[in-house]
């Protein structure tokens, strides 16, 4: 009996161990496990994938003086030429009889240039007479006109004179036995004195005359008084001192007339000639021509060929055989000493982390098929229409000798945000009706020592892109253990395991 | 007469494994079906002991926690009270009478007694929140000091005369002739021990705080988030644990406790 219970408490204790181990065994395999990260201060980096092709970030145009003729190309589109290379042969026969004329043209125009000028001389000439006899024209109004008032002058004074002593003695023959002699004398004196002076000032000052009719307006009285008193004479003297008077006054406006007339003629001849520049645009026109003829003996020097200016790949070719050169630019050369640049095109909302000095990660293949790599940024980034829709257009110059021309290359544009204090890898967050969501870990004492249990914590997501996303702080904390992946769905509460 | 014995008999033996039966039932009644006393379950089921067994790790943590405790407890009791109680048998019997009473002063001074002194000192030694905190203070109990002396001393001097005048040292009158004698005295021990501190409460609630040092008696109450059925498992299992090495032990404990109570 005593060792069958031994027995029966050996198997029993057996049985335990066996089944502690068992229970710890399925218990680990019941727990999830887990992943958990702290949250970090980082800046999430926002990328824009695209692809573009590699150009020539400087395009040099070649031009040619127009209308030469094209006998051959020998520079074709993409084809690799270097400074001084011949891109283009002219036609020799037409090139030999273009230059001819041109020489004709320029000797014509040096014709032209001296016969221009000696027109321009001979005008100058023409106005300068014009405008001495026209001076002279006013001197001599001036002096005439001046002489005839000075004389019209006189004739009034003489003929005032005259009046006022005839009017004078009339009165004293009226008045002689009531008046003394003296007094009579006196007031005649006076009067006398008086007119001369308004004469003078009257013959001084043309304008003034008419004003000075109060000597006429007086006198008129006098005479009428006179001329009741005292006979024809008087009269007829009366009347002779108003005709000196007018004839003085018509003198004065005559001269005044002939004084203008001479004054304008003068001013019309003193107007300066008009600029005449035609001899100076045939001077041009020369030059011009001097320069073209000094570029076709050029081109006949070369053997009549075009050199390219600079080293390059031929981009374009705009003439053809046969025809004349055009005005504008005959071939656009890409400067491969210059910078390349690649032009992409994305769309609004994708771009909108693509801005001016955004870092560019591009990746592409060299001419032998080496792969190579490039660390640039965005030069510029511009909002543009494409095909009826908005797009941007991202341009990145980058150094020649990275990637060949015209070859395609990725690009991956990475754009900084601001620092957020607190990121945790996007695999970590959840969503339910209430918002976004992480795991964090608690560490709770049990009977199976300190274990952890999943909490729920909802978050504001402000920022993120494929890999982290930036959550405010507060609910999530620098401190926290997330949750970031579960070997099995884990709901708040759950025990959980760390890898 | 006969027929009426064995009627007490049986319905004395129903109301003493009443307990044990009424554990079992619980244990194989089903969640739904638990919510009173069944007896007999309608549909019974074993699903409370496969979760118990395979599926709460928890319980097994407990189970070695009491085991740990159990056997180092009786172990440090056993290598303290029997030198302590063979000293107690060859001193004077003056003093001797003096550690007997202050012995069994303290033996008879129940936890909640002894609780804050004890917490005080484990405190001073940084002891709390250890196992050490458990099984130190239960070490140095008085009982066992009590039951082996008295078993030392009940053993005839004859025996121990003889092997002195054999020439046996003191040493080996005590390995060699007393405590082979003593065993029954020892298996007392052992099982007064494993039924008082298999079942202990108040030490791990007082100094542990740390539940993974907690002891099986802890298991039950207060855990929720196991159901009826998962408990009374538990406890079945426990009893039939505790009745197996009961039994294994019973002949030595009526032998000791025979031999103790000759004094």
């Amino acid at each position: 009996m005593q060792k069958k219970l031994v027995k029966i408490l050996i198997i029993f204790t057996g049985t335990v161990i066996l089944l502690t181990i068992i229970s710890r065994i399925g218990a680990s395999f019941a727990v999830p496990t887990v992943s958990v990260s702290k949250p970090k201060r980082m800046k999430i980096a926002h990328r824009v994938e695209s692809e573009g092709e590699v150009a020539a970030g400087f395009r040099r145009p070649v031009f040619l003086d127009e209308g030469l003729f094209v006998e051959r190309i020998m520079a074709l589109e993409g084809e690799k030429v270097s400074e001084g290379q011949k891109i283009l042969k002219l036609d020799k026969e037409k090139t030999q009889k273009q230059l001819k004329e041109l020489e004709y043209e320029y000797d014509q125009l040096i014709l032209q240039i001296k016969t221009a000028k000696s027109e321009a001389q001979a005008e100058r000439n023409r106005h300068g007479t014009t405008v001495k006899n026209s001076r002279k024209q006013l001197n001599l109004a001036l002096d005439s006109t001046d002489r005839e008032v000075k004389q019209a002058k006189d004739d009034m004074k003489q003929a005032r004179k005259e009046y006022d002593k005839a009017l004078k003695s009339s009165k004293e023959k009226k008045e002689e036995p009531a008046l003394p002699d003296g007094k009579e004398e006196n007031d005649a004196k006076d009067e006398s004195e008086e007119n001369p002076d308004t004469g003078t000032d009257a013959g001084d000052t043309d304008k003034e005359n008419p004003v000075n009719g109060n000597g006429d307006k007086e006198n008129p009285d006098v005479g009428e008084d006179s001329a009741d008193s005292g006979g024809n004479g008087l009269k007829e003297l009366e009347r002779e001192k108003k005709e000196a008077e007018r004839s003085y006054y018509d003198t004065l406006a005559k001269r005044e007339e002939q004084v203008l007339s001479a004054q304008s003629a003068l001013e019309d001849a003193s107007v300066p000639l008009a600029v005449n520049t035609s001899a100076e645009q045939l001077d041009i026109q020369k030059s011009m021509a001097g320069d073209k003829i000094e570029q076709i003996k050029e081109y006949i020097k070369n053997g009549y060929c075009v050199h390219s200016p600079a080293g390059g790949i031929v981009d374009e070719v705009l003439l053809s055989v046969g025809e004349l050169s055009p005005a504008t630019a005959s071939f656009i050369i890409a400067d491969v000493r210059e910078d390349f640049k690649i032009v992409v095109y994305e769309d609004v909302e994708k771009g909108k982390y693509i801005s001016r000095g955004t870092e560019v990660n591009i990746k592409g293949r060299l001419e032998n098929s080496e792969f190579n790599e490039y660390q640039g940024k965005v030069h510029s980034v511009r909002k543009i229409e494409k095909e009826g829709e908005e797009c941007l257009e991202i341009t990145v110059y980058l150094p020649p000798d990275i990637f060949s021309l015209s070859s395609y290359v990725s690009l991956s544009f990475e754009d900084y945000s601001e620092n957020y204090d607190c990121c945790i890898p996007v695999s970590a967050f959840n969503q339910d009706d209430k918002g976004d969501f992480v795991y964090v870990t608690d560490t709770k004492q049990t009977v199976l020592g300190d274990e952890l249990s999943a909490r729920k914590v909802y978050v504001e997501i402000l920022d993120r892109n494929n890999e982290y996303a930036a959550v405010a702080q507060g609910p999530v904390t620098d401190d926290m253990d997330v949750i970031i992946t579960s070997g099995r769905e884990i709901e708040e509460g759950n025990r959980v395991r760390k890898e | 007469m006969k027929r009426a014995g064995k009627g007490m008999k049986l319905l004395l033996i129903f109301v003493l494994f009443y307990p044990l039966l009424f554990l079992l039932a619980g244990s194989l009644t089903g969640e739904m079906e638990i919510s009173g006393w069944v007896l007999f379950p309608q549909y019974p089921t074993a699903v409370s002991y496969v979760e118990l067994l395979f599926d709460i790790p928890e319980f097994y943590v407990l189970f070695w926690n009491s085991v740990s405790y159990v056997i180092c407890i009786i172990a440090g009791q056993l290598a303290i009270a029997v030198p302590a109680a063979w000293a107690l048998t060859n001193i004077r019997p003056a003093l001797r009478k003096v550690i007997i009473v202050a012995d069994i002063a303290v033996a008879v001074l129940p936890f909640q007694v002894r609780m804050l002194p004890e917490y005080l000192v484990l405190k001073d030694l940084n002891l709390l929140d250890c196992p050490a905190g458990i099984i130190l203070p239960e070490v140095f109990s008085a009982l066992p000091v009590l039951i082996m002396y008295y078993s030392f001393s009940n053993q005839p001097k004859a025996l121990k005369e003889s092997a002195r005048v054999d020439g046996a040292t003191e040493f080996q009158v005590f390995y060699k002739v007393s405590l082979p004698v003593a065993v029954p005295a020892i298996a007392t021990c052992v099982i007064l021990a494993l039924l008082e501190y298999w079942n202990m409460i108040e030490q791990p609630l007082m100094f542990i705080k740390n539940k993974s040092y907690w002891p099986l008696a802890l298991f039950s109450p207060g855990d929720a988030e196991y159901g009826m059925g998962v408990v009374f498992a538990m406890a079945f299992f426990l009893s039939v644990f505790v009745l197996l090495i009961f039994m294994l032990l019973q002949k030595y404990f009526e032998e000791g406790l025979s031999t103790i109570s000759k004094e």
